[in-house]
């Protein structure tokens, strides 16, 4: 071994990954966390300002009493204790994104402390510990001038109230990391707290992680990382930041700590610009905001006020709907889309029917459509006709799925949609025979085929009825009138 | 007391410029103004609770709050009318790095 | 009776039953600037067309038969660190010199609804840190009753405004007693209430936590009066109180029998001018010529008020000051990139007193040194305050001087800024302690410059301050031929005897 413990030839060390996250999530008040602004995403260009948020000279925050509400309702449901004096803090540095060139945020009274979220099921679950739980404001959004030397700046998000979480290192891998933030999107979802999107910036993560030797209590120097937009960009930013590190590690250099930022185009991260003096920041108390005390009752009015959870809906799915457990848990991945199927159920009609389109189709269109569950349109009283049509056979299964890929996104109602575009299922022997007549016709080789045993070619000729009669013809019935031809 | 290195680093924090020549009369000044509030130290704090707000406690004015009720945003004009340099819709600033 | 000898108070009166024409007082006001202020520069901004608008529109609401507010035609100036919409608000610094706020300060839209006439602006300290009115970037205030003579500060234009007759009463702003002191050396009264009774909303802020809007007037009835009508609840600040106590012209008694007062002694040095401690004395002996108890005591903490009070102020003000920046209002002084645009534009923005506050409260708050500064001088505001605590269990009110001297000559101070510093003694603990505080004129120096006599209440006792000073105000009326007692000054207990 040479002199400083690092070698070339014997044995490299092994490592473990270590991570923390810190998450900022967006919350959906109406109004700013300081101001009466409305804090709605898309909005032209400074159009939801005020002299508050704008830091004009002579102005004050005031505090809006739901971000205190959403933020002790997400930490009571992470199993954090509130902190019963809770206080803001300025803290301090110059950005233009920031008109007071400080931020109201909170760090040494934070309003949630010491909680925790499972990962992983039953046996395996893992409680990945939350160090604390504040809120803050957010800043305006910066747009940097290729060409030009100016920064073009929009201060509708500046003040937009943020909840920032902060877990303690117990993360080990990529894979973790997106099981817990799954998990945190799900259950602030359930909480309506802010609708979690990584790519409109309604949540971010920032991944501090080190490598720390296996067997060794001794933490790694970490880095920090930005700019990560995407659940794919979380995962290769941490697996290449650990592969960045071991390869310095075992070439004995030294991990500098610092903030680096992820460009998922060339899937590298960069080192972010940093002064040796740019971490103070010089928090203290914000004397323009008097404490917020917070009461046993009122502590116990939000635990009230918290709406059914996850594992309790999916138990009571199960129990109430009769649907099987696996069902239940799917459909209980989001809020919304319990919420569709709940509305949906509670019509006339069998609730396993529900949940089997919602898992089949409707994640099915969700997915391809890049759709949240909280964006569907279509009504649950809609919903429920369609598949009472489609059970009656009234339209075919092909129709419903057209049909349902049509108004999951913009509502309709089935009834007269069908009616008006003669979407009927077709009942009559005499058109079928003919049109059945007519495919065998056209295909003599696969007639051919199918007569010398191949039953694949007797699908492909249903298909091509199918296709002929727009798919308003039951299958069993195509099947069966093309055998009867058939067999003639 | 004050070191010139302590002067710059605080000028920094401030995005204050000091002229060279004018670096040595402000970290005396600095220095002498630390010196004077240096006396507080002869006072025993240990167990006592700083006093952020002075009449919050004493009249109630904890818990402060304002309903989530959005009101009117109007300051577009202001914002823009006061700013040194615009461009459009926006307050154009000097180019910043990511 | 001469119209510009009336007190606020009484103008509003005879205009609200007619009497006089608010035009009259106006037109008044005018003359007296007209013969002054070239000399005096109390105000930045005068709105005289917008001054004439508001009293024609009062006089014909009159003749309509409305009923007009509280203040009604009263000409009111305005400290030029409280937002006036439409009108220029500069804090007397270069950083804002063009900034025109698209709103008012609470306190001045009371004003306005109380129908008083916004004359215009007056002349400050830059951002309200100093004692003289001398750093302000548009030029300093000359003490009315001496030109070579300061008229103290921050609030020197407002309290040099009321003095000279160039408005009725003013609004000024104390953060380290910047309302009271220029009060005394223009032989004025000047209040700070309680910390929280004036919203700060529109306030163009120092120290958020000791910030306090208050009346500068001709005598305490107009105090009480203008108080009334700019104290209220504001829902735009989380700070403000709301006080059910704020009506004080009815119900104050007009005499101090029984009434408590403390008298701190003067054992730190505070370099204070003899003939102030004899006139101090000497009002002390005409309350207890009127039935007050008297008892010199010892406060403990006087030494450390200073320090503690620089330390809060210059921390809370080094991070209000970080919006100035160039980027989105006020002065920017164009440059190579981000940071240099920054540096230049707030060295170039900023005078130089403000630049040294604002790196001492940077040092103060920085990191490795916070615990031992800032946080240590908040916690030392705390045994401030528990030392005051104390003697209102004993006593009802306060008595000193405002002042350890009389208004200094223009262009001595500020060469060394810590000596200016230590003159805010017996004022900044109010501020510390958000205790209300009044200064009243009492006696004229041999220099022929007035001496004021400061009186502080407990929290919320803004009524005991008004009771005591009316006190004081008869008790002079009567003195004003009588000469000082000098024997009186040695008593030190309840019943009056020399120990």
């Amino acid at each position: 071994m040479s002199e400083n413990g690092m070698n070339e030839k014997c044995t490299k060390k092994e490592y473990e990954t270590v991570i923390g996250l810190e998450v900022h999530v967006e919350l959906s008040t109406r109004t700013k966390i300081f101001c009466g602004c409305a804090a709605t995403f898309g909005a032209p260009p400074n159009t939801l300002v005020c002299p508050v948020c704008l830091g004009m000279p002579g102005t004050l925050p005031v505090l809006n009493r739901r971000v205190v509400e959403l933020a002790m309702a997400v930490g009571l449901a992470l199993g954090c204790d509130v902190t019963r004096t809770t206080r803001f803090d300025r803290k301090n540095y110059f950005y233009p994104d920031n008109p007071q060139n400080y931020q109201i945020s909170q760090l040494y009274l934070p309003i949630c402390r010491n909680g925790w979220l499972g990962i992983g099921e039953g046996d395996e679950e893992r409680k990945i510990r939350i160090h604390e739980l504040h809120a803050e404001e957010d800043a305006g959004k910066l747009t940097h001038d290729e060409e030009g030397r100016e920064t073009l700046v929009d201060y509708n998000r500046a003040g937009v109230p943020l909840i920032e979480i902060v877990t303690e290192p117990d993360l080990k891998n990529a894979g973790e990391v997106i099981a817990f933030l799954e998990k945190l999107r799900m259950v602030i979802g359930y909480l309506e707290a802010s609708d979690c999107k990584l790519q409109e910036g309604s949540m971010r993560v920032d991944v501090n992680l080190s490598l720390r030797e296996v067997g060794s209590e001794r933490m790694g120097t970490r880095t920090e990382m930005k700019n990560l937009n995407s659940f794919r960009a979380i995962t290769r930013a941490i697996d290449a930041e650990a592969k960045r590190q071991k390869e310095l590690l075992d070439a004995g250099e030294g991990i500098l700590q610092e903030t680096r930022r992820w460009d998922d185009q060339k899937g590298v991260s960069y080192s972010m610009r940093s002064k040796e003096d740019a971490q103070d920041y010089r928090y203290f108390p914000d004397p323009d905001l008097p404490p917020v005390v917070i009461s046993e009752e009122w502590i116990q009015s939000v635990r009230n006020a918290l709406p059914e959870m996850r594992d309790e809906k999916k138990e009571r799915f199960v129990r109430e709907y009769g649907i099987p457990a696996y069902d239940a848990g799917v459909i209980t991945q989001s809020v919304h889309l319990a919420r569709w199927f709940e509305q949906t159920a509670a019509l006339d009609i069998l609730p396993k029917k529900v949940s089997n389109w919602i898992m089949g189709e409707g994640l099915r269109l969700l997915r391809e459509k890049e759709m949240d569950p909280g964006d569907v349109r279509l009504s649950p009283e809609h919903f429920a006709a369609l598949i009472r049509m489609n059970e009656e056979d009234e339209i075919t299964n092909a129709v419903a799925k057209e049909i349902f890929a049509k108004a999951i996104d913009e509502d309709l109602d089935p009834e007269s949609y069908v009616k008006a575009n003669g979407l009927m299922t077709m009942r009559d022997d005499f058109l079928l025979r003919e049109t059945v007549k007519k495919v065998i016709a056209e295909n003599e080789k696969s007639v051919t085929d199918y007569k010398n045993g191949k039953e694949k070619a007797l699908g492909y000729l249903v298909g091509q009825t199918m296709k002929a009669v727009r798919g308003q013809v039951l299958p069993a019935a195509v099947t069966a009138m093309l055998k009867e031809e058939l067999n003639a | 007391m004050i070191s010139m290195e302590t002067l710059e680093r605080v000028g920094r924090l401030a995005e204050l410029e000091i002229p060279e020549n004018q670096r040595e009369a402000a970290r005396q000044d600095l220095e002498k103004m630390v010196t004077f509030v240096d006396v507080m130290k002869e006072l025993n704090v240990k167990n006592v609770e700083p006093l952020y707000q002075v009449t919050a406690e004493r009249a109630g004015t904890q818990n402060i709050l304002r309903d989530d009720v959005v009101t009117e945003g109007e300051a577009r004009e202001a914002l823009l009318g006061n700013a040194p340099k615009r461009r459009g819709e926006f307050a154009s600033v000097p180019k910043t790095f990511a | 009776m001469k119209i510009l000898d009336l007190t606020a108070v009484e103008l509003a009166e005879r205009i609200r039953r007619g009497e006089i024409d608010a035009m009259e007082s106006l037109e008044a006001v005018f003359e007296r600037i007209s013969e002054r202020e070239e000399q005096l520069h109390c105000y930045l901004v005068l709105d005289r067309e917008g001054a004439r608008a508001k009293a024609r529109e009062l006089q014909k609401r009159r003749s309509a038969g409305e009923g007009l507010g509280l203040l009604a035609g009263v000409p009111v100036a305005v400290k030029d660190n409280l937002c006036t919409k439409g009108m220029r608000t500069t804090c007397g610094s270069r950083m804002l010199e063009n900034f025109v706020p698209p709103y008012d300060a609470t306190a001045v839209w009371n004003l306005r609804n109380a129908d008083a006439i916004i004359l215009g602006k007056t002349n400050l300290d830059e951002f309200g840190m100093g004692n003289t009115t001398e750093s302000s970037y548009f030029g300093l205030t000359r003490n009315p009753w001496n030109e070579e003579r300061s008229a103290g500060g921050s609030s020197g234009g407002s309290a040099a405004a009321v003095a000279s007759g160039e408005c009725y009463a003013a609004i000024g702003t104390d953060t380290g007693g910047s309302v009271r002191q220029p009060a005394s050396h223009c032989g004025v009264v000047g209040l700070k209430p309680t910390y929280g009774t004036v919203s700060r909303s529109g306030l163009i802020a120092y120290c958020s936590s000791m910030d306090q809007a208050g009346p500068v007037t001709r005598d305490v009835r107009d105090s009480a009066a203008i108080l009334g009508v700019i104290a209220a609840r504001d829902p735009k600040d989380a700070t403000s109180l709301h006080r059910d106590d704020l009506s004080f012209m009815e119900d104050i008694p007009q005499d101090v029998e029984g009434i408590r007062i403390g008298i701190p002694a003067d054992n730190s040095g505070n370099g204070l001018d003899p003939e102030i401690r004899e006139a101090i004395w000497s009002v002390a002996m005409a309350l207890k010529e009127r039935g007050a108890l008297l008892e010199e005591f010892d406060l403990g903490i006087t030494k450390y008020v200073v320090p503690a009070y620089y330390t809060i102020a210059c921390g809370e003000a080094s991070s209000n000051l970080e919006r100035y920046d160039g980027m989105k209002y006020g002065l920017r002084v164009s440059a190579d990139g981000l940071q240099e645009t920054y540096r230049k534009t707030r060295t170039a923005g900023f005078g130089a007193e403000v630049r040294r506050r604002i790196l001492l409260g940077t040092f103060a708050l920085s990191e490795g040194y916070y615990d031992e500064y800032y946080l240590t001088a908040m916690k030392v505001r705390r045994l401030i305050r528990d030392a005051y605590d104390k003697a209102f269990l004993k006593y009802d009110v306060l008595l000193g001087p405002t002042s350890p001297i009389v208004a200094p000559k223009l262009g001595e101070t500020g060469m060394e800024p810590l000596a200016s510093y230590l003159a805010d003694v017996y004022t900044v603990p109010a501020n510390l302690t958000g205790m209300p505080a009044m200064s009243l004129p009492c006696a004229i120096h041999s220099t022929g410059l007035p001496i004021g006599v400061q009186f502080t209440a407990a929290l919320f006792q803004e009524k005991t301050l008004f009771r005591v000073g009316m006190a004081w105000e008869q008790a002079r009326e009567k003195r004003q031929s009588q000469k000082r007692d000098v024997a009186d000054c040695n008593s030190r207990n309840w019943q009056g005897k020399t120990e």
